[in-house]
């Protein structure tokens, strides 16, 4: 029979730990490479850590979930919590009168990306009435 | 305007979030995996939208199952999980709205993460919710579109009824309410659906909509074909070239603000919108006043030295003959120019 000791389990959770940050790294390379560029590849990693702390601390208890969270920091920033424009996310995802952290994640991403669908249609209309009327001008 | 540091859109967010499941899916934080018991419980999920898709809080939902029902109120983004159903149908009533105000836009399969349910249905036997008829004493700013919002009708259900017949021949229209005036509510007819559950349902809310007409002018000389943009908050810009010097378009009803860009986004008019108070009122004649480039220092109906500086400006810009009274010539200068226009 295989027996580990102690240490043994908690090199393995290590080194889980670090291929999942590894894992989240290459996924944000992939998805928001500008946002990685941002920073230092050592700062990333960090950051990554305290976002996984922090996904966690809301109740998001899946790798998904907290993949998900992520994503959320790539868009809104590392602090978005506590910044006033998206203080309302960070509002949620710790309101624990919906039980189901997954779920608040859910309806957080589905409000997130309602807002982003109408600051790209609000964005669209200004540069198409700019440059229509340019074109008058012209 | 929201907006994001990177400028990130909704669809790069949602193919991260795809590739987020389907590569770290339900693996624990910690990496251990542990069986899970098996789970044949479903749930059915209701969001609710207004007809921009914005979300309704507060609305009372109910799935009825012999003499017992589910209760729950949509949360901050108009969400409700019902959980812990069986495989089967229900009928769902949606209690704050009239059934004439609601359509069902979508009916889609909930995903595999979703549609099993490990939390237990809150079945009770409750007393059922009454929305009996109502009088509403209108508030000033007030008119038959936000009431109408606040009660969950179409502005024409409240508008129409007999009961308001009276006032309806007094105030000609509907969003010219004088403080005080008292409005008919009628009844709610909740509506009725059959779900299933597995499924989420988005169900639109079609009141809540105002009609908001804007008319450039210089002088009194309406300004066709003009180029416009109009910015309203929480909802799509809307773009366009004035008829006759008119925009004429809706918003949600609850709007109390637009913005008015022109010239080539050079010229942003903040502009505050509302219900007017009806004519008969002198409150309702400064509001005429202001609209059309006369406004008063004061908008509590009294004329004091300065109000009656701007009244003889428009008297004397009408052809009326000087003098300091807000007359029936003034009144009706104000009808045709403002209200008919």
């Amino acid at each position: 029979m295989l027996t580990l000791r102690a240490e043994q389990l908690r090199v393995l959770d290590a080194h889980r730990q670090d291929q999942f940050l590894a894992g989240l790294e290459g996924h944000l390379q992939r998805h928001f490479p500008a946002f990685v560029a941002m920073q230092p590849r050592e700062s990333l990693r960090t950051s990554l850590r305290a976002a996984v702390d922090e996904a966690v601390s809301v109740g998001l208890e899946t790798r998904g979930d907290v993949s998900v969270y992520v994503n959320l920091c790539a868009v809104l920033g590392w602090d978005f919590a506590s910044e006033p424009e998206s203080a309302w996310l960070g509002a949620l995802l710790r309101d624990t009168s919906i039980p189901s952290a997954s779920y608040r994640l859910k309806l957080g991403v589905q409000e997130l990306q309602r807002r982003l669908a109408l600051e790209l249609q609000q964005r669209e209309a200004r540069h198409r009435f700019e440059s229509a009327t340019d074109t008058e001008r012209r | 305007m929201f907006s994001t540091p990177l400028g990130v859109s909704s669809f790069q967010l949602d193919t991260a979030n795809t590739q987020s499941r389907n590569t770290f899916g339900s693996t624990p934080v910690s990496g251990s995996m542990v069986p899970c018991r098996p789970v044949e419980k479903m749930a059915i999920e209701v969001s609710l939208v207004d007809f921009q898709g914005r979300v309704l809080p507060d609305q009372v939902l109910e799935l009825a199952w012999g003499q017992t029902v589910y209760r729950l109120k949509s949360n901050a983004f108009g969400a409700v999980r019902f959980e812990g159903l069986e495989a089967t149908s229900y009928p769902l009533t949606l209690l704050g709205l009239d059934r004439r105000t609601l359509d069902v836009p979508l009916v889609e399969a909930l995903s595999s993460m979703w549609v099993l349910s490990s939390q237990p249905a809150e079945w009770s036997v409750l007393p059922p919710l009454a929305y009996p008829e109502a009088m509403h004493v209108v508030q000033p700013g007030e008119g038959v579109d936000t009431i109408a919002f606040d009660w969950g009708h179409l502005p024409e259900t409240i508008w129409d009824a007999p009961q308001n017949g009276t006032l309806r021949a007094q105030r000609r229209w509907r969003n010219q309410l004088a403080a005080q005036d008292t409005l008919y509510i009628p009844p709610r007819e909740p509506a009725t659906l059959q779900v299933s559950a597995g499924f989420h349902y988005v169900l639109r809310f079609n009141g809540g909509v105002s009609r908001l007409r804007l008319r450039l002018a210089v002088g009194f000389e309406p300004q066709d074909g003009v180029p416009y943009l109009l910015e309203v908050p929480d909802a799509p810009s809307q773009q366009g070239t004035t008829r006759n010097g008119y925009i004429d378009t809706v918003v949600p009803a609850q709007t109390t603000r637009v913005t008015l860009v022109l010239d080539q986004g050079a010229t942003r008019l903040d502009l505050p919108v509302g219900a007017l108070l009806p004519l008969s009122d002198d409150r309702g004649v400064q509001q005429r006043l202001r609209n059309l480039g006369f406004p008063c220092a004061s908008s509590d109906g009294t004329f004091d030295d300065v109000a009656k500086g701007v009244l003889h400006r428009f008297r004397s810009a009408v052809s009326l003959p000087h003098s300091d009274a807000v007359d029936d010539d003034v009144r009706g200068a104000l009808f045709a120019l403002h209200d008919q226009g």
